[in-house]
């Protein structure tokens, strides 16, 4: 565990200049893959052994629902029949499905919202924008990430926000415009993120560990931030071990630390909290862990990385709990208030807000927007659109316009 | 040009479920028209309403439109999940929709045919989108004013529809159909 891995996941929409040899070799090679016979595999794609013949010789072209249907059943995408430009992010969750059924199923459900970024795309023609940050790639990693943090940190702040606040996932989304979901995923993978033409996504395991939660999101920002991988990045483990070895991982890591616990800032906060002697107090620490909502573990290889407190210090601190932290700096509420946060799906709000936004134009139906949000699109149609049974059209062009009614959620002011 | 319909797999089975497939092909009269992904949902969906069968073995709706082109199955893909919601894993689902949505809108034969559906979320955006929608209680309206159904009789059909548990939109009486 603890190790990572990368899989090339480009999308690409050209077409092949000879798409219409490139098909039907793409459905020939998963024929052959299938270990059917090509009868066979027509008949169980539902279609017409003689047409299946005719389509692969080339003499009569595959159809919209004959690539569907090999589809379907070949588990591949109609992307992948039509453009065959790399893995489909439908296929790279399936290359890594023996890394385990929860780094599958996370890299299903970020293939699923990357896609949803890049459909968006093509139905408004709208670019996403992000952040795009300047750092010397040259040197020292811990270097480059201390650069990467003090840039990074001036965009949270320059917004008014800061990365102490305990709902990181808004900070990303409204600071950096990277889409982040909290979703629940079985032990075994913390986070991943993705990156693309299209689609910059940071997906993070619901959990009732606060700290470790936020300690991703912020190394999987510091992944996306330093342009690692130009594709899928899993984190199974982001404080693992084996990840201390691995240089993209030790600057992500070193990131991570940075952003979440600033220095400039730090080191105010250890000056007020440091007693007349000099002395960082348990409690006083304690109020640091709540403070910056990072592990105590997190927070005394920090003090002790800017030269705050000394390595035996530190290795008297590293052994607190969090929960005692809470304990020792009267904040359970606090630490409940993370729990709750963390322990909640959350997701990705500007997906979610770009989807409702087509919806709104008429560029859409409700289903996508439904599909970000995990709701059933009849509950949301009526949360949306209380005052109809449903959103009619008028088929008959004398009918006229019916004034909507005023949500009955609104206070209406009528003297 | 005759205005073609383009009835989704939900108008028929609301009309199988109440035995009454004769009626909608009496009423559109040789207009009907299908593409292949809807011809498919009829022929599963016939499992359960064994009247559908008739619509492909009668030939009214035409043979199912295919669409071979690569940069059309290109944008009827993208259209399926972006508009409608299909998932990249699902190359089937909302299929039809797409499809007859594309042929409506960039098919100069078709240009101007009815998409006749009960879906909500459909009939909303072909709104939005300045195409033709209609519903089952539109198929009756036509069949009333074309003298193919009376007015009470078609009414008492959209009113049998609803109690075979089909979701349709039905006025509050006969007059107005």
């Amino acid at each position: 565990m603890g190790d990572t891995v990368a899989i090339f996941a480009r999308r690409g929409y050209c077409l092949d200049m000879d798409s219409n040899v490139a098909v039907p070799t793409r459905v020939r090679q998963l024929i052959g893959e299938s270990g059917l016979a090509q009868g066979e595999f027509a008949i169980k794609a539902g279609l017409d052994t003689s047409k299946m013949s005719k389509s692969l010789s080339g003499t009569r072209r595959f159809t919209s629902l004959d690539l569907a249907n090999i589809a379907e059943v070949a588990g591949v995408t109609v992307d992948w029949l039509l453009h065959g430009d790399g893995l489909s992010p439908a296929m790279a969750a399936r290359a890594d499905v023996d890394r385990g059924a929860a780094v599958s199923a996370a890299i299903g459900r970020a293939s699923a919202f990357a896609q949803t970024r890049a459909d968006l795309k093509f139905l408004t023609g709208k670019n996403s924008s992000w952040v795009d940050l300047e750092f010397p790639r040259t040197g020292r990693w811990l270097d480059q990430a201390a650069e990467l943090v003090a840039k990074a940190v001036r965009q949270v702040e320059a917004r008014g926000l800061s990365p102490t606040d305990l709902t990181l996932a808004n900070v990303i989304e409204v600071v950096f415009g990277i889409d982040v979901a909290i979703i629940d995923i079985e032990p075994g993978c913390d986070g991943l993120a993705w990156r693309d033409a299209d689609a910059r996504l940071i997906v993070a395991a619901t959990s009732a560990t606060p700290t470790r939660q936020r300690f991703t999101l912020a190394h999987e920002l510091g992944h996306l931030l330093a342009g690692d991988d130009q594709a899928l990045h899993v984190d199974q483990q982001v404080m693992g071990p084996g990840q201390r070895g691995v240089e993209s991982e030790v600057r992500a890591n070193a990131f991570a630390a940075g952003f979440l616990m600033p220095e400039e800032r730090l080191r105010a906060a250890c000056d007020r909290e440091t007693g007349p002697e000099g002395k960082l107090s348990e409690i006083a620490f304690s109020r640091l862990v709540m403070e910056f909502a990072v592990s105590p573990s997190a927070m005394a290889f920090r003090l002790w990385n800017i030269g705050l407190i000394s390595q035996s210090e530190r290795s008297e601190l590293v052994t607190l709990r969090t929960k005692e932290c809470a304990s020792r700096a009267d904040q359970a509420e606090g630490l409940a208030a993370w729990i709750e946060v963390s322990r909640r799906f959350r997701p990705p709000m500007a997906l979610a807000r770009d989807c409702l936004t087509a919806y709104f134009a008429g560029l859409s139906t409700l289903r996508p927007a439904a599909n970000v949000l995990g709701a059933d699109v009849e509950q949301l149609r009526q949360l949306l659109e209380p005052s109809e049974q449903a959103p009619m059209p008028q088929p008959r062009e004398e009918r006229m316009p019916v004034q909507a009614a005023p949500d009955e959620s609104e206070l209406v002011f009528a003297p | 040009m005759t205005i073609h319909w383009f009835p989704d797999n939900t108008v028929l089975c609301n009309f199988a479920s109440i035995g009454q497939i004769d009626l909608l092909e009496q009423i559109l009269n040789g207009r009907g028209r299908w593409v292949e992904a809807i011809a498919q949902e009829v022929r599963r969906s016939s499992v359960y309403l064994p009247d559908l069968a008739k619509v492909e073995a009668g030939g009214w709706l035409g043979e199912p439109i295919e669409i071979d082109e690569i940069s059309e199955i290109d944008t009827i893909e993208r259209v399926r999940r972006s508009v409608f919601g299909g998932l990249e894993g699902q190359p089937t689902k909302h299929l039809g929709e797409a499809q007859t949505c594309h042929v409506v809108r960039s098919w100069p034969q078709f240009s101007g045919s009815f998409w006749v559906t009960d879906d909500g979320e459909a009939l909303r955006y072909a709104r939005y989108q300045g195409l033709h929608a209609r519903e089952t209680v539109d198929l009756i309206s036509e069949g009333v004013a074309f003298g193919v159904v009376s007015r009470q009789i078609g009414f008492g059909h959209l009113k049998a529809m609803l109690t075979a548990g089909r979701h349709l939109r039905v006025p509050i009486n006969a007059s107005h159909l």
